[in-house]
């Protein structure tokens, strides 16, 4: 056993206190350089890491962040960086020179950010004053201010293509300790209290270290009967809110079978929503009719659901050509995550109710991702997670955003919606974009290039000592700026 | 030593052919880094770019000439998603992966022993049908259903244990326990029978009729002689664990060769993938022979051609 002693000696446990809130995470964040993360979890840690321009309010208005803008001219915007803000951990002054370098490598083509795309409105990014940025844009678009979420990074080093993670210098409410593995260690600038992000990849055992005061705090990624199982254990807190994170099914329209709108009308109708929500999902869902939820500035209200009527879908099939002696056989494509393949299996036998024969295919999700996006599909599943902006429905439903040119992957082309959405990205105020989107909303909820399914709940478990965690709509990690342990502990 | 140079160069030729057979391979699925990396909203420009620059653009055999060119001057590469040297990655888990491995072993050997022997020395008696009961459940109970059990029992109801992680000594008894189970299943019932049939030898009938004790027979007779079957599967059994195991790694978080396969099959990072490959590869070869070594240790009848 002398080896596996000597073994067992690296580890960074002594960074960590007994006072450290420990948050258990599925998966790892990919990369805490805010010039190049994309998954949601780096996103959501970085939050609390970098200081943005813009942050967003609970109906994802942009509101200011570090700084507060004004509007010159239709292509000009000028930020002033509050007298408030933080400085950088290292103590130096977060200025107007840093944000326009950080902003500056990201544009940078050759250095071949994630990010250059969604900021590709921008002509240039100037300091004018020790505190005033300008953004000129190569046309109008009133949604400018939402896209400016770049974590802020030093001027020293944000020129840098590659900054080892030990040099990462934070200008957000946290600071980065360490990042070995399956661990990132934070600690917050105001108390110094810690907070420890370890990757748990197993559901089960999430839950178990939960209950053996292993880690304090977890977070969605927990099927719903081991929702169930932990609101019944003494000393964990349930924490629950409405969630953003839009759930469909999509076709493939250039498909015999899926791009007829009828027949995609009669699977809309055969899916019973409420009874998955019910029994599947134990009520942690709310039902979906369009990927921007209705409390978002541009969502729509008015959008009435397709009910749950078999007999209709039975009638509609038959009108088709399609009966129980000559089936109509599809293919659902999905990953292999076993709660994904439970609720295909559910849709699977509520088709089966009306003469479907549903074909489910799980694959890793490299694969499965490649085909949807190649077209190889000709029904899947998936969601939207982290949506801001309605510009999202550009980017999915316009016929030039075909893969790889955007996300429009069930190949839907709509001259009608094509023309509204050109129309909303030239209109001049966020009131004229709204009036826009929520008729670009009803012309998607009509042809249905996607079945709206639901936006699953945030729920989150604490140990009864936790307090202060609040949850937001789209599960972002904000709310560790107020967290505490009580003094009992 | 014309031994060890036919040993090496067998063990070259295994491990070149697993090299350019994985290459290939990863080459062959769909999906690329480049998605992983960028995203779906990322330009076609960029995504050119990031081709360029990660040598994607290559035409695959070229890929592979570099790759290899880099491998004989012990150059692993960078891993494509955190940029870092993959000789670094690979040692912050080896260690981590090499003690889980011993730990299991030590785990598996003290039960196995034991067990093995009581079972073929009370042969037919309650002692043996329990040791057999054990052993196939051993083999019975898959590693994710044991895990969380062994969670369940030592760290919930006893609070003996902590559930995962890989901080302290502590943390190494669930995992080992859960991977050298089923090893312990196989060694019980290797050495049973083994065992069984090396006490119906003449010589130990011999023994027992000069009035040796039992102990002298078993330890000094019986069992240096039914060793060597056990050593073969010892050796394939570590051989396995040495070459990460997955599942028991991701049940409990463990940083090992194991989980960092996965992590890379699934962000298709194709260096990594490979050298994960690569080490388990040289791992096999390794302890094969270290096993065959160890057969011409433990009987000096065997003798290498």
């Amino acid at each position: 056993m002398i080896p596996i002693l000597l073994l067992s000696g690296c580890s960074d446990k002594q960074e960590i206190d007994q006072e450290a809130i420990r948050f258990a995470i599925a998966t790892m964040p990919q990369n805490l350089d805010p010039r190049f993360a994309t998954d949601a979890v780096s996103e959501r840690i970085n939050q609390l890491l970098y200081a943005r321009l813009v942050n967003f309010d609970e109906s994802l208005l942009p509101r200011p962040g570090i700084a507060d803008w004004q509007q010159l001219d239709s292509l000009t915007y000028v930020f002033d960086l509050k007298p408030d803000r933080m400085s950088f951990a290292n103590g130096e002054p977060v200025t107007a020179v840093d944000v326009v370098a950080t902003y500056e490598f990201v544009l940078d083509k050759n250095n071949v950010s994630p990010h250059r795309q969604s900021l590709s409105v921008i002509e240039s990014v100037d300091a004018i004053a020790g505190d005033r940025v300008e953004f000129k844009l190569k046309f109008p678009d009133p949604l400018f201010p939402a896209y400016l979420q770049l974590g802020i990074m030093p001027a020293g080093i944000a020129g840098q293509k590659q900054i080892a993670v030990e040099n990462l210098v934070s200008s957000g409410t946290f600071s980065l300790v360490s990042k070995k593995q399956g661990r990132v260690v934070i600690k917050r600038r105001s108390d110094d209290q810690v907070v420890v992000f370890e990757q748990v990849k197993d559901p089960t055992v999430r839950v178990l270290k939960l209950l053996n005061g292993e880690v304090d705090l977890m977070q969605n990624d927990l099927a719903p009967e081991m929702m169930a199982y932990l609101k019944k254990q003494n000393g964990i807190k349930n924490l629950r809110r409405k969630g953003q994170n839009f759930s469909y099914i999509g076709f493939n329209l250039e498909d015999n079978d899926t791009s007829k709108h009828r027949l995609r009308k009669a699977i809309a109708h055969a899916i019973n929503r409420e009874e998955i929500i019910r029994y599947v999902f134990q009520s942690s869902a709310s039902p979906a009719e369009s990927i921007l939820p209705s409390s978002h500035w541009a969502g729509h209200q008015e959008l009435n659901g397709y009910a749950y009527k078999p007999e209709l879908s039975r009638r509609t099939l038959q009108e088709l050509g399609y009966d129980f002696n000559n089936p109509l056989r599809l293919v659902y494509k999905t990953s292999t995550d076993p709660f994904r393949i439970k609720l295909a299996t559910v849709i699977q036998n509520q088709l089966k109710a009306v003469g479907i024969e549903l074909e489910i295919k799980s694959y890793d999700w490299g694969t499965f991702f490649g085909d949807i996006k190649s077209g190889n599909f000709q029904m899947y599943s998936l969601s939207w997670v982290g949506i801001n902006t309605p510009d999202i429905f550009k980017y999915v439903f316009h016929s030039k955003s075909l893969p790889p040119d955007g996300a429009n992957r069930g190949r839907y082309k709509s001259s009608r919606l094509d023309n509204l959405l050109d129309q909303a990205q030239k209109a001049t105020s966020l009131e004229q974009q709204k009036l826009l989107f929520h008729q670009v909303q009803e012309i998607v909820h009509s042809d249905l290039p996607y079945i709206p399914l639901w936006y699953e709940d945030q729920v989150a478990f604490a140990a009864e000592d936790i307090h202060g965690y609040k949850l937001s709509p789209n599960g972002n990690y904000l709310s560790l700026n107020d967290i505490r342990r009580s003094k009992t502990h | 030593m014309a031994w060890v140079i036919h040993r090496l160069y067998g063990a070259f030729l295994v491990m070149l052919t697993v090299t350019v057979s994985v290459f290939f391979l990863v080459h062959l699925v769909p999906g690329n880094p480049v998605d992983v990396m960028l995203g779906e909203s990322a330009s076609v420009a960029d995504r050119q770019a990031m081709t360029v620059a990660l040598g994607l653009h290559l035409p695959v055999h070229e890929q592979l000439f570099h790759y290899l060119h880099n491998l004989v001057n012990l150059d692993l590469g960078l891993s494509i998603h955190s940029n870092q040297p993959i000789a670094e990655i690979m040692a912050e888990r080896l260690p981590a992966t090499f003690g889980l491995a011993l730990a299991a072993m030590f785990f598996a050997l003290i039960l196995a022993l034991p067990l093995g022997i009581i079972a073929a020395v009370k042969k037919d008696s309650f002692l043996d049908r329990l040791a057999m009961v054990t052993a196939v459940g051993g083999l019975a109970i898959p590693n994710f259903l044991l895990g969380p059990l062994l969670v369940l029992f030592f760290s919930i109801w006893l609070s003996w244990l902590p559930v995962s992680g890989h901080d302290s000594w502590l943390h190494y008894f669930l995992p080992a326990m859960t991977l050298g189970f089923s090893m312990a299943a196989v060694l019980t019932r290797m050495i049973r029978s083994t065992l069984l049939e090396t006490l119906g030898e003449d010589y130990i009938r011999t023994a027992w009729s000069k009035g040796l004790s039992p102990g002298k027979i078993i330890w000094s007779h019986a069992l240096r002689n039914a060793w060597l079957p056990v050593v073969t599967v010892i050796g394939a059994q570590v051989g396995a664990l040495l070459g990460g195991a997955v599942v028991t790694e991701t049940i409990f978080d463990w940083p090992g060769i194991g989980s960092l396969l996965i992590d890379s099959i699934q962000k298709r990072d194709y260096p990594v993938l490979q050298a994960c490959v690569l080490v388990i590869s040289f791992v096999y070869v390794v302890v094969n022979a270290l096993t065959d070594m160890l057969y011409a240790w433990l009987d000096p009848r065997v003798r290498y051609q």
